[in-house]
């Protein structure tokens, strides 16, 4: 089954809605696809259950998210959700799940903002049950009001950080402490950062005395070096990272985080063009003024394409969406460039306090000493830090080798775990230029189901290519 | 000066390395990327007489008993499963199809027999109930092929083999004794060389302006996560595009042929929407219970073909001491023992096996040198 | 729990109530259990990580097929085994 439109979207988060939403504005047949079942993505997420649906807790995220939502569902654009998009091919040629069977959708123009997901920083236990990124839990406050465990430790760094802790406190919950890798001093030069944007700093400065005025233990320049239990998490072990010191925390939950990185599968499937940016999630996916990558006629924006934040990822949309419509032919230049012209003012304005807080999420460059031998590396295929150094006396040189040597990245979640951090254990190890810094995306992006791919189909319909020489 | 520098390390050139080396010449491997990362180290692994060409099942079978015996010569582990193999019929046409191939496999050598569908489904427990005839071979099995280049890393290393990877060749000249092979930076020398390079033997013979055209196929395949049991042999289709098999670790790989895009000129190759569904409906329809796995990921890579199909192995004519060895269909399963036989002409020995001399594709060839394929001793 | 637990769930074969609009991850963990499946290569335990549909952590038994819980709503009669895709391996 195959549809087609002017322009499609990947992603409906801050990034693709209104990007779905500029380019539809301008005159184009839009199609919106997301795997969730509802706009948003992940920090304008949809309340899901009844009782985060009647939450009157005031909720600037929530409010643009329903904001969003109100305008998409008034809109001519043709949205897909719950459906999954499994590989994307020069065209455009998208290939999409869902309960209803495989499909392709094609399109001249194609928007990628696919968001981003977070990094782990390995420990030993990390693999626990009842370890959780923050991610899951901000994830889960949203779309439900709800955070699961009575013992709860949070931990990471970045802003992400702080927003979880004080979200818990709100929902009632009394973490047992608060581990931050960030020193005061770090946290200070952020604060420099998000003075450009004044309604930022607000909101931190008052989540940090919400977390003060609760008498929640903060430990600053401290991170989880171990998690212990077998079937449930029993407790977790916390270093100073200048003293060595450690004291172990009873817990029953742990949220532990490390920044974001672009979910950029797709972006490196149609080769757009990528430069390395730690402060950006590792690579940003280079783009000009128009977000346009160096692909023809595909668009990026949001945190796919490097990590700047909700309210900048929406305006980079906004400029995604009507760059396609001016490729595409529905806009003029002189109406598309007074159609951008408020829309990059601000977004010059907001970046500032991407810069800020992305240097808070930088992940460490030493991981590697950090990381004991036993902790697993690759969690889908319980590769230790150990066999990484094993495969790696054994002549493994580059990302892919150590893949065939060890099957770390073979697995589900295809590297998106432990990619990043094995390279940065390879380049530790073997510095100097490499072929491959990055596991080779490949379609499907993420697993698809089998059922849902092959769906009802009669054994005369394959198309069976003629048979190879005898 | 080498005595032998072998260009492309695939599973050609790097068994043809191994076994010079070991044949006592002082060898350099030379691999524009990392050993056995193209085909040799993408393909399905399966060691299968029944994909093979019936010319070849006689070379398919010696190689089976290698890759069996593997940790004997190579002395390291390519994961190699030996397992009963079956073909399935679901229409009458496959039937009809399936006993015309077993017949002209089994003529040339392959214990290949037809058999009724409740054995097949004795054989194959997993099958679909509604297949029609299967053929049976006890000779089957396969490899892991993304072992391939550390297992021979290893192996080329205890050899005394100079490994270098990251190093494509650009050019070959005659020199002195022996010839010069040019690299980015600089050149090296030995007397004697072979031409290993997959589908890139078509730009590599132009070197020795010998315009000989190579079709690259892009095959492509698909793996589930690992699963549960769901099958135990390494099952094929009568027409021949389907090779399905579970791994010990529980993935099960999807292939048999179906075709990415792509170009050999660009490096560029992908899986294409129609092919990852068709086969993937060709997997479950002989194994239903996949219809509950997930996919979690589909490739391509390159395989190389000549105009009839059939391998080329063997001396370069007009340059004395330059061998090429590659177009081997069901190229994985027989490359130890072509190897094996294309190294003992350069050593000078008389090989076990005939080879495949390239004479017979180039446009002066002489009328002797195109009676292929060749018979089987 | 000011929720209403109006829909059914199966576990392993036991009832599990929960909410419309809940996942299969959140069910189950807010019925404190946390732990999911083994992992195929290592038979670690393992429960649910992200909780947004990247790191496969939680894909377990719904209905039949291999799904991500975290990212799979619940509904009435949903039949769920803690067990991965691997995990009734001999
Ligand atoms: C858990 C979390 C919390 C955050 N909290 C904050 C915060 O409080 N403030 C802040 O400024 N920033 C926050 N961030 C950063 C924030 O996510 C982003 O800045 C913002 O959401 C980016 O918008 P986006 O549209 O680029 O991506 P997202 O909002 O992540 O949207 C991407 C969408 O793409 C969809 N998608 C991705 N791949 C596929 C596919 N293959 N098929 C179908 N659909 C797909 C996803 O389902 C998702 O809905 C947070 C990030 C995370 C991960
Ligand atoms: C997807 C797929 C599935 C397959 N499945 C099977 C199967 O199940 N069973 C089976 O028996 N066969 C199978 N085959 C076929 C088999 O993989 C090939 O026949 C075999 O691997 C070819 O080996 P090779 O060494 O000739 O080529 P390759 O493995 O391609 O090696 C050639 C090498 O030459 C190098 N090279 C190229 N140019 C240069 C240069 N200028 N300088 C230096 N090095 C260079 C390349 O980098 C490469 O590593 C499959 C093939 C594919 C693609
Ligand atoms: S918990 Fe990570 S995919 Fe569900």
């Amino acid at each position: 089954m195959t549809e087609s439109f002017d322009l499609l979207v990947i992603g409906a988060g801050p990034a693709g809605g209104e990007a779905a939403l500029s380019a539809a504005s301008a005159g184009l047949n839009v199609a919106l696809i997301d795997e969730g079942p509802a706009a948003g993505g992940q920090v304008w997420r949809a309340p899901r259950t009844a009782k985060a649906k009647r939450s009157r807790a005031q909720d600037p995220d929530r409010e643009r998210g329903d904001d969003l939502r109100a305008r998409l569902a008034a809109s001519s654009i043709k949205i897909f959700y719950a459906t999954q998009v499994w590989d994307a091919r020069p065209g455009f040629r998208v290939s999409c799940v869902s309960d209803a069977g495989a499909k392709e959708l094609n399109a001249p123009c194609l928007v990628l903002a696919t968001g981003a997901i977070e990094r782990v920083l390995p420990f030993e236990g990390w693999t626990t049950p009842g370890v959780f990124g923050l991610a899951a839990a901000t994830a889960v406050m949203k779309a439900e009001k709800a955070l699961f465990g009575q013992d709860i430790v949070i931990a990471g760094q970045g802003p992400l950080l702080i927003a979880v802790a004080a979200k818990a406190c709100e929902l009632g919950l009394r973490p047992r402490a608060i581990i931050d890798r960030a020193s005061r001093s770090d946290w200070l030069r952020a604060a420099v950062g998000f003075a450009g944007v004044p309604s930022m700093l607000i909101t931190g400065a008052r989540w940090m005395s919400q977390l003060a005025l609760a008498g929640i233990p903060y430990h600053r320049g401290s991170e989880v070096i171990r998690a212990n239990g077998d079937n449930a998490l029993q407790s977790i072990v916390m270093s100073n990272l200048d003293s060595g010191a450690t004291e172990e925390i009873e817990a029953d939950t742990l949220y532990v985080g490390n920044g974001l990185t672009p979910a950029d599968e797709l972006h490196r499937l149609l080769g757009a063009a990528q430069t390395a940016d730690g402060l950006r999630g590792g690579y940003r996916t280079i783009r000009d003024d128009r977000c346009r990558s160096s692909v023809p006629n595909l668009y990026v924006a949001g945190d796919g394409a490097g990590v700047y934040g909700a309210l900048p990822s929406a305006i980079q949309g906004q400029i995604a969406g009507l760059s396609a419509a001016r490729d595409h032919g529905a806009l003029t230049e002189a109406q598309f460039s007074a159609r951008v012209k408020e829309p990059r003012r601000k977004l010059r304005r907001l970046e500032k306090f991407g810069d800020a807080s992305c240097r808070l999420m930088q992940f460490p460059q030493d991981v590697t000493t950090h990381v004991s031998a036993e902790t697993i590396i690759c969690r889908c295929e319980d590769v230790t830090h150990a066999d990484i150094h094993a495969a790696i006396d054994d002549g493994a040189q580059d990302l892919n080798q150590l893949k065939h040597f060890t099957r770390l990245g073979m697995g589900p979640c295809q590297g998106r775990m432990c990619g990043l951090t094995a390279a940065a254990i390879l380049n530790h190890r073997n510095p100097g230029p490499k072929t491959d810094t990055r596991l080779t995306p490949r379609a499907p992006v993420r697993p698809i189901e089998m059922n849902q791919l092959i769906g009802d189909f009669d054994y005369d319909d394959i198309p069976v290519p003629k048979p190879a020489p005898l | 000066m080498y005595d032998l520098a072998v260009v492309g390390g695939g599973i050609h050139g790097a068994s043809v390395a191994l076994f010079a080396a070991r044949g006592g010449m002082n060898v350099v491997l030379l691999e524009a990327g990392a050993l056995a990362r193209q085909a040799s180290g993408t393909n399905a692994g399966t060691l299968t007489m029944q994909m093979t060409r019936a010319a070849l099942i006689p070379y398919a079978l010696k190689a089976h008993e290698m890759w069996v015996n593997a940790p004997h010569w190579l002395g390291h582990d390519v994961g190699v499963v030996a397992c009963d193999g079956l073909s399935l019929a679901f229409t009458e046409a496959e039937e009809q199809l399936l006993s015309e191939r077993a017949k002209a496999r089994s003529a040339a050598g392959a214990p290949i027999n037809l058999v009724t569908k409740a054995e097949a489904t004795r054989i194959e427990p997993g099958v679909n109930p509604s297949i029609r005839m299967a053929s049976h071979c006890a000779i089957d099995g396969y490899a892991n092929a993304y072992l391939t280049g550390l297992a021979y890393r290893r192996a080329l290393r205890d050899a005394g083999v100079t490994i270098r990877e990251y190093t494509p060749v650009t050019g070959l000249a005659a020199s002195g004794k022996g010839y010069e092979i040019r690299l980015a930076q600089k050149a090296i020398a030995a007397s004697q060389v072979v031409l290993t390079g997959g589908v890139w033997l078509e730009p590599m013979l132009k070197w020795l302006d010998i315009q000989l055209p190579i079709k690259t196929l892009v095959n492509q395949l698909s793996v589930t996560e690992r699963t549960g049991p769901v099958m135990r042999t390494v099952l094929g289709i009568a027409s021949g595009l389907l090779s399905l098999k579970q791994f010990p670790h529980g993935t099960v790989v999807i292939g048999g042929g179906w075709q990415g895009e792509g170009r050999r000129e660009t490096n560029y190759h992908r899986t294409t929407h129609d092919s990852t569904v068709g086969n993937a409906r060709l997997a479950v329809h002989a194994i239903p219970a996949l219809r509950n796995t997930r996919l979690v990921r589909s490739w391509t890579g390159f395989e190389a073909e000549t105009a009839d199909a059939l391998p080329i192995v063997g001396p370069v004519p007009g340059h004395p001491g330059v061998w090429v060895s590659g177009s081997v269909h069901s190229g994985y399963t027989s490359a130890p023992y072509i190897a094996h036989c294309l190294t003992q002409a350069i050593l000078g020995h008389h090989p076990e096996m005939p080879l495949f001399p390239m004479d017979r594709l180039l446009a002066n060839s002489t009328p002797e040198a195109a009676h292929f394929p060749p018979k089987s001793q | 729990m000011s929720e209403r637990l109006e829909i059914r769930l199966t576990v392993n074969g036991a009832p599990l109530a929960c909410a419309v609009g809940q996942t299969v991850a959140s069910a189950l963990l807010a019925n404190s259990s946390y732990l999911l499946r083994l992992s195929p290569n290592g038979q670690t335990p393992r429960g649910a990580f992200c909780m947004m549909g990247a790191c496969q952590e939680c894909a377990i038994q719904i209905d039949g097929g291999i799904r991500r819980a975290c990212q799979t709503e619940v509904r009435d009669g949903m039949r769920v085994e803690l067990r991965g895709a691997a995990d009734d391996r001999g």
